[in-house]
């Protein structure tokens, strides 16, 4: 229940990002909400039903950012999802800071591995030194948008936890 | 068998998980001509939310702009602030239908300049969110619905915009003609210098590098760079850009020119979609075809 919450809340929220990027007029740099909803979904979802939620999150992304071959994002997400849920009971994401270093960290293994599979899969990619000169501002521009995607987050687990609480009091 | 199967449920799904992107990348990173009934439903999935997030945005800022902005201002009859601010507000309102009516007019204009091509207007929701692909997509409030489907042609009174990448019911995507992947062919007007416009893709510029291998007459800065007609997507002398410079680049056999586009990609909100056109472009020479 709460993955279907998950792939239907960054719905919402990517499917806000592109038009209010637009009316913005700061297009050229898009903070990647996709790699920050994998990293929270890495740290606090089991490995199952993080993954299902993660790849539909990715197939989203896929959907709204034209360009890539469809699968792309699925993939970079996953391996996000992986690579967080890896560090899962190492690390506990609380304070700003921490997480906003780790969006950046994730953003930029999202770059790589988006240039590796483009690189692997896309016959007409080939605007690698863009990507490259991209990767470092966008990554500075995710990090602020990790705080806000947690806390959002955060509050539909809260919801969860409390219904589950008052479920248990009532049984 | 069921204790196995309990034993491996997590490395199996992971692993199903993973390999299921990379066939859907080998299939549809192939150069197709058409879009897939996945792709399909990917944008018949996202673009509604795209145009009622433009919607919702939209709103909040011109409330923003026409109200609450003037909120702050310090007023000593409340009545007459009240007052001053309704009419800003549709003075506001009545500078943007102005400039609406200009470039819907300029769209008529266009539209009556060339009667033998058949047109659908739609409107510009949303724009590319990924970074890598910065300047090559929009997306339309037109589909298949409307006639449009994928290859078409998308122009302003300004010029060429790109081509329709993608379509569905009612909406529909547009790849640049700034977008690195698109070739179309061109020639200089007035100079019968033909060649292939490629657009650059860069993200912090709307550009083009117009290719050819000979030039008969000597190109200038200002030049302005037309479609020919030969690729048989675009109706020929649609105007597509203008020499940026005129220091000619060596590249292989081609030589280059930078191009700057006709068309302002950052400012874009109505469009024109050929969706036919009676007259056929004049095909003589052959020329490359776009992908």
């Amino acid at each position: 229940m709460r993955a279907i919450v998950y792939v239907l809340l960054a719905y919402v929220l990517i499917g806000i990002e592109s038009p209010l990027l637009q009316k913005a007029d700061i297009a050229f740099y898009a903070p990647d909400i996709g790699i920050c909803i994998a990293l929270y979904v890495g740290l606090n979802l089991p490995t199952i039903s993080g993954m299902i939620a993660v790849f539909f999150v990715g197939v989203l992304v896929d959907g709204f950012a034209m360009g890539s071959p469809l699968g792309t994002h699925v993939e970079v997400l996953l391996i996000v999802f992986l690579a967080a849920r890896t560090f899962s009971g190492k690390v506990a994401l609380r304070t700003p800071v921490p997480i906003m270093l780790s969006c950046v960290l994730a953003s930029l293994l999202g770059s790589l591995l988006f240039f590796v599979l483009s690189a692997i899969f896309d016959r007409v990619f080939d605007t690698y030194s863009m990507l490259f000169r991209v990767m470092g501002p966008n990554a500075l521009i995710t990090a602020p948008f990790g705080p806000l995607v947690f806390y959002v987050f955060r509050r539909v687990d809260d919801l969860f936890s409390r219904r589950r609480r008052e479920t248990l009091l009532f049984r | 068998m069921r204790d196995i199967l309990r034993k491996y449920r997590d490395t199996a799904t992971t692993l199903v998980v993973l390999i299921l992107p990379l066939f859907s990348m080998y299939f549809h990173g192939k150069v197709r001509d058409n879009s897939t009934v996945f792709e399909r439903t990917l944008v018949a999935l996202t673009a509604p939310a795209q145009r009622v997030a433009a919607l919702i945005v939209g709103g909040i800022q011109d409330v923003w702009t026409e109200y609450i902005n003037l909120v702050g201002l310090q007023a000593a009859n409340e009545e007459l602030r009240n007052e001053n601010q309704i009419l800003l507000g549709e003075a506001l309102r009545a500078k943007k239908l102005k400039l609406e009516n200009q470039r819907l007019k300029s769209l008529l204009g266009f539209r009556e300049r060339y009667a033998d091509l058949k047109t659908v207007p739609a409107r510009v929701i949303a724009k590319d969110i990924s970074p890598y692909y910065r300047v090559v997509k929009i997306v339309l409030d037109a589909g298949r619905s409307d006639a449009v489907s994928e290859g078409m042609p998308v122009v302003t009174h300004e010029g060429v915009v790109g081509r329709i990448s993608r379509a569905t019911g009612n909406f529909s995507e547009v790849m640049l003609a700034v977008d690195s992947r698109s070739n179309i062919n061109v020639t200089i007007a007035g100079k019968g210098v033909s060649g292939v416009l490629r657009g650059v893709g860069d993200k912090n510029d709307f550009g083009g590098s117009f290719r050819f291998l000979h030039q008969s007459e000597p190109v200038e800065q200002n030049d302005t760079v037309v479609t020919s007609g030969h690729d048989k997507v675009f109706p020929a002398g649609l105007e597509v850009g203008y020499i940026a410079s005129a220091t000619v680049r060596q590249n292989g056999l081609y030589y280059e020119y930078d191009v700057n586009p006709a068309v302002n990609f950052s400012t874009l909100e109505e469009v024109l979609v050929i969706v036919e056109r009676e007259r056929e472009p004049d095909l003589e020479n052959g020329g490359e075809n776009s992908r």
